[in-house]
């Protein structure tokens, strides 16, 4: 009861600031450097580099001073999932296929268990960790304002690539910025709906095709109100003569300092050392 | 059985709470309805009028800080029936297409009913009885799809399908914020109307002082979470309350009176309704 | 991409975006369901109803973001994994897209045959996985007769249902159906590939978890595109009046 409030505050990950460098970064440096650093963790299959991947992820965590706790603590409720799914991927993972001269450790009836199947559950646990710390990284630091703009940036530029960038951009800003009203819209049909639930709720089976027709009934709505919001919008760019992103100037500018310009270049040296280590060992 | 259907006392509230966004909708509110008046609950926005009337609903409870007795139910009580207050208290909020729970009126309107498990007969009579009293033809609108009405046909259907329920107590929440005079004509017309023949009670939360002087029996007046007065609207609208404290204005018919007695015309000052304005001023003007 | 109808496929993208965040962050996003994970996800319907009124460019964004989302949002190694949660997810929206743009012409006969050809290639299937032994010599017997019996209940059920539709409405049901079908088949299948689930739990998640998610998909975008563009059978309501007998 009560709880409806909650919907407008969606954020993407709590802004905690605790003043480190990394929170005055440039929110495109950090973008950059998430995606660059995703797709380390991505590529990196070896023992020895997803250890070292996580060991200069968790450096950079902590050099944030963002509480490792906080991170750790959105694990607690999935750990039997973890734990489940690591022990499925270990038992049944298709070593034959992916390589087939490691060595067989456990072999039982459906369930074979090679040193790559070790090897296999160990990366993707270190790699998910790595990501966990990532997405703390990227969405601690940043406010999501900060964020949209960074976006926004970085999508312009695709323009020259043939991209639809600036169209992109201003996407992502409306998305954005549509997101705590259309919380308001799901939190007073929330409240709609539950101020007319006059009977307890049924239990068993019914309850689930209950709450799948609770679901629908909140999402039909709100569907229809970012429709007609869209309509207003559209017509309110066209009355302000929108014609693309060519030529437009900008209201606020980002500007790169040279803590961004060391933060890409570490950043930018992992990722080189981690494609190197990928296709040195391969050959 | 008590007169006093609604009695809250000391109520705080205060929403996400420990989070950085916490906001504290009520500080020590009290309520009192009784039976078949017309309470008009006002204040400027912020001021926690809504928060209350979810807590005469169930929609909020238990409270946690302070009383809220609603048709014998303590909401504090574990025992507390919220689904009795559910169908007792009829809640309609402001905007209309927030509350369209079907695609078919017909289906939106019997949607509180269904839940009790009367059969088709029993539902069609509810939703007839519900259509008849806001004006809606059953022929012409039962197979409509609500996302296809207007405005002031989905208002309608709203309203409908909270009173198909029979509650005893209906709340407005704003129910006529925004709409032109004739749609505020309508809205208190069925107002009166249920109240009249069927002595229903009302709870109006509004801004519009005009509205609430012309319909309410009583008046309560929110302040930033706090009840500031409560009385009778001759009283609260009247001259001596200073309403402007609260953000508030006296009806169009108080501020007439209001200032042509500052201008020099010495005129009695408590008419709140036109009526009563038009009959002071041919007064003090024929006098 | 300056005329009203590139705007609005702007306006609509960030708009079924935002829903999509709202739905993949918060609780809503999530209608229980018997399924393993124990909720189906409905946040991926954005994305859907973005290919199918908007065309394939805005499915394929609203897919990113819903990916992204998802990816974010993940506590499971498996879905912090990019490929994973990202990749596949691209999809949903231009299937449905193309679905809906190929089907939408067509007739309720042109339907009816399709579902024969369904049910054509359901039958050849279960056939196909009885014909192929296994490794010690038996065939399998369960499987095929399940997923026979299966595809016919599901192609007659479909069929009786399709009669009393507006065949638009039914070319939407089955882009919704495909769309929602491409998330949990390319989701489970590059899942399947990067090694986090055998093949065999793959089908299993896909069937117990993938089934329940088509049909919460195909009603709800039913009935948003039925309230949004007004189509659809003339239904009645529950209260309404039978007609006077006419004399």
């Amino acid at each position: 009861m009560g709880s409806y409030h909650a919907l407008r505050h969606v954020s993407i990950g709590q802004y905690i600031p605790t003043g480190s460098v990394a929170h005055r970064l440039d929110p495109r440096t950090k973008l950059v450097a998430f995606v660059l650093l995703v797709a380390c963790t991505v590529i990196t299959k070896s023992y020895v580099g997803s250890l070292a991947l996580l060991g200069i992820i968790l450096a950079a965590v902590l050099a944030t001073r963002l509480p490792l706790g906080y991170v750790l603590r959105g694990l607690r409720p999935a750990l039997p999932f973890i734990v489940v799914l690591s022990l499925l991927q270990l038992a049944f993972y298709n070593s034959a296929a992916v390589a087939p001269e490691a060595k067989v450790m456990v072999d039982w009836g459906p369930v074979t268990i090679t040193t790559a199947s070790v090897q296999a559950v160990v990366v993707a646990l270190l790699r998910f960790l790595g990501l966990l710390f990532l997405t703390s990284l990227l969405t601690n630091t940043t406010t999501t304002g900060a964020l949209t703009h960074g976006i926004e940036h970085l999508l312009r530029p695709l323009t020259w690539l043939g991209l639809p960038g600036h169209e992109m951009a201003l996407i992502a800003t409306i998305a954005l910025r549509f997101v705590p009203i259309l919380g308001e819209e799901g939190e007073a049909i929330l409240m709609a709906q539950a101020s007319r639930a006059v009977t307890p709720e049924r239990s068993g089976a019914w309850r689930l095709i209950d709450s799948a027709s609770r679901g629908a009934r909140l999402v039909v709505p709100l569907f229809v109100d970012a429709y007609r919001r869209s309509e207003e919008l559209v017509l309110a760019m066209q009355a302000r003569c929108y014609h693309g992103g060519r030529g437009r100037t900008q209201l606020h500018t980002l500007r790169l300092a040279r803590r961004d310009a060391t933060a890409l270049s570490l950043v930018l040296a992992v990722f080189i050392a981690t494609l190197l280590s990928r296709w040195i060992t391969v050959a | 059985m008590s007169d006093t259907l609604i009695e809250i006392t000391a109520l705080d509230h205060t929403y996400l709470p420990g989070t950085p966004m916490a906001t504290r909708a009520l500080r020590g509110a009290s309520f009192r309805l009784k039976a078949g008046e017309i309470h008009a609950l006002v204040g400027p926005s912020g001021s926690g009028k809504s928060t209350l009337c979810h807590f005469a609903n169930g929609l909020l409870c238990p409270p946690a800080v302070g009383h809220v007795r609603v048709l014998e139910q303590d909401t504090g009580a574990k025992q507390c029936d919220v689904h009795l207050l559910r169908r007792e208290v009829g809640l309609v909020f402001q905007q209309p297409h927030q509350q369209m729970l079907e695609e078919l009126v017909g289906d939106e309107i019997a949607y509180g009913p269904a839940q009790l498990g009367l059969d088709t007969a029993q539902l069609r009579e509810r939703v007839q009885e519900a259509m008849a009293a806001v004006g809606l033809s059953f022929q012409r609108y039962v197979d409509r799809r609500t996302f296809a009405l207007s405005g002031g046909e989905m208002r309608r259907v709203a309203l409908a399908g909270v009173l198909a329920m029979r509650p005893r107590i209906m709340v407005l929440d704003e129910a006529t914020t925004g709409l032109d005079p004739i749609g505020k004509q309508q809205v208190a017309e069925f107002v009166r109307r249920l109240h009249d023949e069927r002595g229903m009670t009302f709870v109006i939360v509004s801004n519009d002082m005009d509205e609430v002087a012309s319909l309410a029996d009583r008046v309560t007046v929110l302040y930033e979470g706090q009840t500031m007065a409560t009385g009778p609207t001759q009283e609260i609208l009247g001259p001596a309350l200073g309403l402007a404290r609260y953000g508030l204005l006296r009806s169009t018919a108080g501020q007439i009176v209001d200032r042509l007695a500052e201008a020099g015309l010495d005129v009695d000052r408590s008419p709140i309704t036109l009526p009563e304005a038009e009959e002071a001023v041919w007064e003090a003007i024929t006098h | 991409m300056y005329d009203e109808r590139g705007i609005r496929r702007v306006v609509n993208a960030g708009l079924l975006l935002a829903i999509t965040l709202l739905l993949a962050f918060t609780r809503i996003g999530f209608i229980p369901a018997p399924t393993p994970a124990g909720n189906a996800t409905i946040a991926h319907i954005p994305a859907i109803i973005g290919g199918l009124l908007e065309g394939p460019l805005v499915g394929l964004i609203v897919g990113l973001g819903f990916g992204f989302a998802s990816f974010l949002q993940a506590t499971v190694p498996m879905f912090k994994d990019p490929l994973v949660a990202v990749l596949p997810r691209l999809f949903i929206g231009v299937t449905a897209a193309y679905t809906y743009l190929g089907l939408r012409k067509a007739t309720k006969a042109q339907l009816r045959a399709l579902l024969g050809v369904l049910l054509a290639l359901v039958l050849f299937a279960a056939w196909r996985v009885y014909a192929v032994p296994n490794e010690d010599g038996s065939r399998e017997a369960l499987v095929p007769v399940l997923i026979a019996v299966l595809g016919i209940a599901l192609v007659g059920g479909l069929y009786v249902w399709l009669d009393r539709q507006d065949p638009r409405i039914a070319v939407v049901a089955l882009a919704a159906a495909v769309g929602s079908l491409t998330n949990t088949v390319l989701v489970l299948g590059v899942a399947s590939m990067r090694g986090y689930l055998s093949p065999g739990v793959a089908l299993g998640i896909g069937i117990t978890h993938g089934i329940p998610e088509v049909i919460v998909a195909a009603v709800i975008v039913i009935a948003v595109v039925a309230a949004l563009r007004g189509i659809g059978q003339r239904k009645r309501s529950r209260v309404s009046q039978e007609p006077p007998e006419l004399v």
